[in-house]
């Protein structure tokens, strides 16, 4: 088991919490239990100006002037044995630069105009930090060829698990997308039909049971998705009235989810592939696993912007890291047909803060 | 600057602690005294047991005594002073807006114990109580851990109604995320496979025939190793709760509540939901703790595990 350390501190009088990490803006508990005996006139708790406060437990009136606030009493229980405590909840108002930071709150105990107790707590506030270590210089289109990877190597740096999403830009324009598993999933069975493959699947393999609702939030998923239509933007060379034809009668209908029914496995192996793609390192999950930049390039176009964009688990947005690729554009005959650029994560690097409870961090105010 | 929910704890509570007095001063002439308020977080069932003095001569005087009713709060059951339950039937009867007790149908005592049953709203309980764990997890070399914080955020008032306020099960509820430590923990012949599986699909995208003849030749040799129902079963048997609740601890004063697995199919590893439950009284009316997942001990089991099945 794991014992509370930097959490708690208390001196011979007075016993303060506050909790031990958190993220930018996360708000940040604290308690302060004093000798049920204290005789005070107010209590004044100062926090640093980038902070708020946001709650106040089991006090009386409360002023405020600026980052100070003035508790004008705590109530008290007439039961014997009871604690005297207060409590309240502050939180920071940005997001540090710093990958671990420590703010000092202070709580003083006036009486008679005399601050008798005096109590500093520290905020430590920990953030994460990606960046892109490697990434190709230069993409040469040219006409042999219609798909060109783009390979980078990212870094996680520091605190807090992040959800991240890769994006492409051309003038302006985002022409990145993340591949859906239900887009997948139609892709294969496009390219199954299309290869005449399609009864290996039913046949040779050996079939899981799945929950009834299951199959049901599945296909429901693979008809909206249909429905919705563009397909050709996932779908190569699609033949637009390929999938639509199944969707004419209820007959040809339950046909396709015959079909869809026997890829059942193969879904599910699509969402654990997906699980293996979606986490490179213990604190990164990528949004969309496998994004592609799939578009038409004009001619004069001669960059490509890439951007890595992340959260953490409180929806803080940190600044994306951007990068640009130049693009050289040798191709004579097929300048209209539109390319199709994975971007691959080759190498992921990961140097995170662990133990945070325990770390030293230096103040900060 | 302002801030408004500041000073807003001590000034009202909630309906059911406004409820309360209202109770209690109906039930003035019988000197009620309150000995038990308890109130599950969880189940967010609250129960009250009053005290009352109610001679003899009052039964005659006040023929009957009606209480405003609170939501769904209702008389669970009456005792006399020598414990023994009082049948209702011929006592209670109830309306929309109240319940009446047939004071000259009591049986003889002194003394009685009425206790209320109802169900708290989840809002109410909100400002009773202050729950939080850690958005975010600490990472050290063997294991994953959340802090929890509570708090009762106003005893003076709820002291003032319930001398002897319970609130038990306080629930402060993590996702502790296992997909990865399942992911990275598959053996290399099933990754083979899985990948097998996957680049075909990648191929279909690319349009080259030979690509995807390819990719479907890996598919039938590598992917065919992937033992897709024993797999989906060990899944199972990893996100049990008996299973997982083995790999977890929760710091006293907090004790391992639920456990389960939140994944829609409920077939795939993916965020195991673990709740933490503590009590809140007046006389310890904060908890700290830690909750924390041994994950290299858990990963080391799944490692295990797999090897069994490939």
């Amino acid at each position: 088991m794991i014992k509370m350390s930097s959490g708690f501190k208390s001196t011979n009088r007075v016993k303060s919490s506050i909790v031990p990490w958190v993220l930018p803006r996360e708000d940040i508990p604290i308690n302060i239990e004093l000798p049920k005996d204290m005789d005070f006139d107010t209590i004044q708790v100062k926090i640093p100006t980038d902070f708020k406060f946001v709650d106040f437990f089991n006090v009386g009136h409360v002023d405020y002037v600026d980052n100070v606030a003035v508790i004008n009493g705590i109530n008290r229980t007439k039961i014997p044995n009871t604690p005297l405590y207060f409590g309240f909840i502050v939180s920071s108002n940005e997001i540090p630069t710093k990958l671990k930071t420590s703010k000092r709150i202070i709580v003083e105990i006036h009486s008679n105009n005399k601050v008798i107790e005096k109590i500093n707590l520290n905020a430590r506030i920990f953030r994460p930090m990606l960046e892109i270590t490697e990434i190709v210089e230069k993409i040469e289109l040219n006409d042999d060829k219609k798909v060109y990877k783009v390979p980078m190597n990212l870094k996680y740096i520091g605190f807090g698990d992040i959800k991240l999403k890769r994006e492409a830009e051309i003038e302006g324009r985002i022409v990145s997308q993340g591949q859906s598993l239900i887009d997948e999933l139609l892709r294969r069975i496009y390219v199954d039909v299309q290869e005449n493959a399609t009864n290996e699947t039913c046949e040779n393999r050996n079939h899981l049971q799945l929950e009834e609702g299951a199959i049901n939030r599945i296909t429901s998923e693979i008809e909206k998705r249909i429905m919705e239509g563009n397909l050709e933007d996932v779908i190569d060379d699609i033949d637009p009235d390929f999938f639509e034809q199944y969707f004419t009668s209820t007959e040809t209908k339950n046909e396709f989810l015959k079909i869809v029914y026997t890829r059942l496995d193969d879904i599910l192996i699509n969402f654990l592939t997906d699980i293996v793609d979606k986490y490179p390192t213990d604190n990164v999950r990528l949004q969309e696993p496998h994004t592609n930049i799939y578009t038409k390039i004009d001619s004069r176009i001669d960059k490509i912007t890439i951007r890595v964009l992340y959260k953490d688990k409180l929806d803080n947005i940190y600044p994306p890291v951007e990068i640009q690729i130049k693009i050289i554009d040798q191709r004579i005959k097929n300048t209209e047909a539109s390319i199709n650029m994975p971007m691959v994560i080759k190498k992921w690097e990961e140097d995170p803060f662990l133990n945070v409870a325990e770390m030293e961090v230096k103040e900060d105010n | 600057m302002v801030i408004t929910t500041a000073v807003s704890a001590s000034v009202s509570i909630n309906a059911v602690t406004e409820w309360i007095p209202k109770v209690i001063d109906v039930l003035k002439p019988f000197k009620p005294e309150i000995k038990k308020m308890s109130i599950n977080y969880k189940s967010r069932d609250a129960e009250m047991s009053l005290a009352l003095n109610i001679p003899e001569g009052f039964r005659r005087k006040f023929r009957n005594i009606e209480i405003p009713r609170y939501q769904n709060f209702e008389i669970n059951y009456m005792m006399d002073e020598s414990f023994d339950e009082v049948n209702l039937n011929n006592i209670i009867s109830i309306d929309p807006r109240k319940i009446n007790i047939k004071c000259s149908n009591l049986p003889a005592s002194e003394k009685y114990l009425l206790n209320l049953k109802g169900v708290v709203p989840q809002i109410a309980l909100d400002k009773i109580v202050y729950v939080q764990p850690s958005i975010n997890k600490d990472r050290t070399e063997k294991a994953e851990r959340y802090w929890l914080s509570s708090m009762i955020r106003d005893v003076e008032t709820l002291e003032e109604l319930w001398d002897g306020l319970n609130v038990d099960d306080v629930t402060a509820g993590v996702n502790i995320g296992i997909d990865r430590s399942i992911s990275t923990k598959l053996p290399e012949n099933i990754k083979e496979g899985l990948d097998a599986l996957n680049n075909y699909a990648i191929a279909g995208k690319t349009g080259d025939r030979n690509e995807v003849l390819k990719a479907w030749r890996l598919r039938q040799t590598k992917g065919s190793k992937v033992k897709l129902k024993e797999m989906f079963e060990l899944f199972k048997t990893l996100t049990e709760t008996k299973f997982f609740s083995g790999f977890v601890d929760v710091e006293s004063p907090y004790n391992l509540g639920k456990i389960e697995n939140k994944e829609i199919l409920n077939t795939l590893p993916d965020d195991m939901y673990v709740e933490a439950l503590t009590k809140l009284t007046l006389k310890q009316p904060t908890a700290e703790g830690y909750m924390s997942f041994r994950k290299k001990e858990y990963e080391k089991c799944v490692e295990k595990k797999f090897q069994d099945i490939s």
